[in-house]
């Protein structure tokens, strides 16, 4: 992480139209690309558990949920920063971003579902449909600047790309998304295992609740 | 880990709301440009130019946000962590009580 932050701060060279505020780019994307791997994550989690009947990938599914909703977050802060000085405003109903607005609404409305459904089976049951939603947003966010033409900026990563980085901005971006990514991977593994332990402490209670 | 959690645990119990401020406000004044301790905050904002090279405080605001919001996530999960041990010792308790009788 480290190296990341010199990279972006320090190494990689100013793009000339849109100055400094470019280097954003190196933190938004990463963001992003996770927030959507994040939520896909959490369908097929949320499918296997269904099938599978397995506690261990419920675990999987509302952490990786829980995290979801810090980089969905976060890619539309990071997103209406970035805006201000390249478009002039904080917000466009952009398609792009109109997408990532929903799909931070599914993770919050997932995790809605789980807190207030009156027991736990159901509430997991729903929220597998509200997760398999956002797993459908997700590739639509992806190609929302390719479907509609947008002020967001083309994509210049992935298979689909239409424009091209410059090689010490893709080494910067690569480097980032490594380094995001594991991160991410690391919060994931913690909160899995306390949900865990949350879950055995339920069990007791309930065992508790029905002894006495 | 266990002492990482138990600082950030104690960082978050004494300084946690303090610094949520402190950082708010200086994200405030780094975005806006404006001094909010001053007796007219708009007026004491500076103009500025709005150049590619003078965008520096929305990276920096970018680059801390982000990492307060890391940083809040790993509070909440010490906390919950701290929060499952009590109850743990509160079931061991419980289980030695009963056993007792």
């Amino acid at each position: 992480m480290l190296s990341t932050i010199y990279l972006i701060f320090i190494w990689v060279p100013t793009e000339q139209n849109l100055g400094v505020s470019q280097r954003i780019f190196y933190f938004h994307v990463p963001l992003a690309w996770i927030g959507m791997v994040s939520i896909i994550l959490v369908g097929v989690a949320s499918v296997v558990h269904l099938i599978s009947g397995n506690d261990k990938w419920d675990a999987l599914a509302y952490s990786a949920a829980e995290l979801g909703v810090i980089f969905a977050t976060l890619i539309l802060v990071t997103g209406a920063i970035w805006a201000k000085p390249v478009w002039g405003v904080w917000w466009s109903w952009d398609p792009k971003l109109t997408t990532t607005l929903i799909l931070w609404f599914i993770y919050v409305g997932y995790l809605m579902v789980r807190a207030y459904s009156p027991s736990g089976s159901q509430g997991r049951r729903y929220a597998s449909v509200v997760a398999l939603l956002g797993a459908i947003d997700a590739p639509l966010i992806y190609l929302a600047s390719i479907w509609w033409r947008t002020a967001h900026p083309d994509l210049n990563i992935g298979p689909l790309a239409e424009s091209s980085l410059d090689s010490d901005m893709l080494l910067t971006f690569v480097v980032a998304l490594i380094a995001f990514t594991l991160f991410y991977v690391y919060l994931l593994c913690e909160r899995v295992r306390i949900r865990r332990v949350e879950d055995t402490l339920d069990e007791v209670y309930q065992y508790a609740s029905v002894s006495n | 880990m266990r002492f990482i959690n138990m600082l950030l645990y104690r960082i978050n119990k004494f300084f946690g709301a303090p610094l949520v401020l402190v950082a708010f406000l200086f994200i405030c004044k780094g975005m806006t440009g404006m001094d909010l301790f001053a007796a007219d905050p708009v007026a004491s904002s500076s103009p500025g130019s709005d150049g590619p090279q003078d965008n520096l405080r929305f990276l920096f605001a970018v680059f801390f946000i982000t990492w307060l919001a890391f940083f809040a996530y790993i509070f909440f999960l010490s906390k919950r962590l701290s929060e499952m041990k009590r109850e743990v010792e509160e079931l061991r308790r419980s289980i030695v009580v009963n056993s007792q009788k």
